[in-house]
This record gives structure tokens, sequence and C-alpha cells, in this order.
């Protein structure tokens, strides 16, 4: 039930398969020695909060070791310059956006902060008070990161689409 | 509402999240400037092809493997630890592992397993299956609610007082003499029991409705001189125990599933 949305999020955050996997272990660990202090009915928020915060430990730890993934610049510009299209009409979003692996490029490029709540928001379709609490801010908050996620996330694809235009 | 304040709240427009009043001032303003309805058409097309192109996938099997497998140490140690706690190793475990992995049938079979496995296992079904049993009892024959051998007038008994529609077959050309219906309890969960009668000895049939499996596929044991069979269903368990033989026990239970 939750263990997906777990998986995914965690994918989304540390841009990393093996350390998404150690992320939403540890995760699971912690969420079951705590399992009695679980607040209010929302066990998936409750949960996915867990999740994202040990997410933020294991790239902490990465950091400190030095040992951070290289952000592949080549590959992502690769991916992103397979789009095609001059302006961003409501028409082309649709058509370019249902390219999977283009989409997932420009969101990948975000910050973390956009990644996850646009992750939360259009994968999961958490409400802005859920999202409040997983990311640990208050709903204004949610409210104008959410916004400035999706300028963002529009500006890269408007971007790469003006790169494989070039 | 001007501009500046409409392109702040757009998005929690589109979401859905701003109060009524205000949402219904933006739809005006929305309808009546051009350029804001053409940012929030744009915004609704980037919604609309995010939900449509984004898919969840699924957690690998070797993950949930490994998170089964933390768990179960983890709860054994719990265990060790208090050896009283509120909720005891296993049942914790349990509602844990019914939130995190929920419908998951195949690992809720797998963990099923270890959950009879624990000492203080979930109050290991079987046990509590035999005490319904035995209370059903008494020297007159098996206390039912709706005495019938008619399959027709014990199943419909049923409904409403059940949320799912027991099984319940003419097995007479078997020898197993349908008696009944009564309404029980495993657990916290409420049960059909399906009487049948087999040369003097009672079978009751206790069904209920889950969401991970409760017990064990396919298991027999035996306990206090009964015979228990548990098998389960998509969303249903079922255990069957009488004080027949086990391998009549077991013929019953194969004629009962229609196998």
């Amino acid at each position: 039930m939750h263990l997906d949305p777990a998986y995914n999020l965690a994918r989304w955050i540390t841009q990393n398969e093996a350390v998404a996997r150690d992320a939403v272990q540890e995760a699971c660990i912690q969420s079951f020695r705590g399992f009695d202090q679980m607040q209010g009915p929302n066990a998936r928020a409750w949960f996915l909060a867990i999740v994202r915060n040990s997410c933020l430990d294991q790239l902490r730890k990465l950091r400190q070791r030095g040992a951070e993934d290289e952000y592949d610049d080549e590959l992502h510009g690769a991916a992103l310059a397979s789009g095609d299209s001059r302006s961003m009409s409501p028409e082309d979003i649709a058509a370019s956006a249902s390219d999977a692996r283009w989409l997932r490029a420009c969101i990948d490029g975000l910050p973390r902060e956009y990644r996850e709540i646009i992750m939360l928001r259009e994968l999961e379709e958490m409400s802005y008070k859920e999202i409040g609490a997983i990311v640990d801010v208050p709903i204004g908050t949610v409210m104008s990161r959410l916004s400035r996620a999706r300028d963002l996330l529009q500006q890269r694809m408007l971007a790469a689409r003006k790169r494989a235009r070039s | 509402m001007n501009c500046t304040m409409a392109l702040r709240m757009l998005d929690a427009y589109i979401d859905h999240e701003l109060d009524a009043a205000t949402s219904a001032e933006m739809a005006q303003h929305v309808v009546a400037c051009a350029e804001c309805s053409a940012l929030r058409s744009q915004r609704v097309a980037m919604q609309t092809a995010l939900r449509a192109t984004l898919v969840r996938e699924p957690a690998p099997a070797s993950l949930r493997a490994a998170v089964l497998r933390d768990i179960r140490e983890a709860d054994a140690r719990r265990a060790t630890r208090a050896p009283r706690p509120p909720r005891s190793g296993s049942s914790w475990a349990r509602a844990w592992q019914m939130m995190l992995l929920g419908a998951s049938t195949a690992v809720a079979g797998a963990i099923g397993g270890w959950w009879f496995a624990q000492p203080q296992g979930l109050d290991g079904i079987p046990e509590y299956v035999v005490t319904r049993h035995v209370a059903s009892l008494s020297p007159e024959g098996p206390r039912i609610d709706v005495a019938s051998s008619d399959r027709h007038s014990v199943k419909p008994w049923f409904q409403g007082r059940v949320d799912f529609a027991p099984v319940v077959r003419d097995l007479s050309a078997q020898g197993f003499e349908l008696v009944g219906g009564r309404l029980d309890r495993i657990g916290d969960r409420q049960a059909a029991a399906v009487v049948y009668r087999l040369r003097g000895h009672a079978i009751n049939v206790f069904s209920w409705r889950v969401k991970g499996h409760d017990v064990e596929p396919d298991r027999s044991v035996t306990l206090r001189g009964f015979n228990v069979e548990t098998w389960n269903e998509a969303d249903m368990d079922f255990a069957a125990v009488s004080d027949a033989e086990g391998a009549e026990l077991k013929r019953f239970v194969a004629a009962y599933r229609g196998s």
C-alpha cells in the first residue's frame, strides 16, 4: 500500500536507485519502531515524512563521504534534446510531456525541493496540507513552492525544446 | 481580484485548494482576463500531462523482501527487550505490515507464515478456531442460528448479517450433512460459521473477510484432539474444525472447496 509511494518518492529525491533502497529500508525500520507514535489518521503522510527524512539522511552521509553522485549533464542533455517544437502552447505541453523519459529528465533537472513537491502533488495527488506535513513547511510555503516548481519545470521544458530546435 | 493576486493563487486554484469564495472570484477573473486564462490553460495542460505520463513504479520484490526481513529482526529484538509490550510482538508487526503493505496478498502470505512461527503468535488462529468450535458444541449438538439442511435457506440467512456471502454447499452426496449456520467471531472479525455433520461429528467452517491473510494457506494442525484445516481465497480466510479424523476433515475441505 505505502511501499510503492515510498520507493518512488525516495527515487525522486535521491536520484539513485541504491540510495533510494537504503533510505526506504531505513525508513521502514524507523516507522516500525515509532509505530506507536504515529500521529493522526493519515498513515501514508506519516510514513512518507519518515521516508523523506531518511532520504535526506542518506544524502547527507554521502556528501560527508564525498561520494555524491555526479550530475550527468550529458545524459540529461541528450534526453532533454529529444523534444521538438517551437513554443509551449497547452497542446505542445501535452504532446511533449507524453514522452515519459523526456519529462522525467526535465523534472530530474530541478532542485530537490521542487522535484519532491511535484512528485507528491502530481504522482501521489496529495493535498497541500499533507504535503506540508511531509515536507515540514506551512501550507503557504507549499503553495508558493509548488508554484515556483511548476514555473521552473515549464522553463526547463521550453529550454529543452529550444535546444532541440537549434 | 487583479492579475497579481490571481497569479499568486493560480496554482492553489487549479489544485482546488482555495476556499469556495476565493475560488469563485478566481473563476470570474480567469474568464475575464485572457492572459490569466492562457496561464491557467498551460498549468492545467501540464498537470494533466504529468499525471498521465508519470507512473508510479512498483517497489522491487527484492526491496519488499529486504524490508520484511528487517522488520522480522526488529520485531524479534522488540520481543526480547519488552517481555510484555502493549501490543505483542507479532501483532504489532502485523499492524505495521497492514499499514505499509496492505493489500499485497503475496507478501501477506509470506509474512503470515512468520507470524505463526512466533511464540506469541497471532495468538494462533487455529487455537482460536478450536475455542470457538468447542464453545459452539452442546450435548444436544452444535449451536446454530439458522437450522436447515437446505443451502438455499442457510446462505440467504447471512444476508445483512455479514458483509460477504459465505460458501454454503450441499455436500450430502459426499456424506456431509448441512446442519445450519451461525454468526461467530474470529478475533475482532465477524465470521460466518457454516455447520455440517459427519456421522455425529460436528464440523464448523469459519469464514471471514481479511485484508492481509490471517491464516496460512492449506495448513493442517491438531489441537486438543481437534483437527483444524486453514486455507484462503482472494479476500477471505477459512478454517474448518472438527473432532472427525484428519483424513475425513481433509476430504470434507476438498469437497467444500469444490475441488
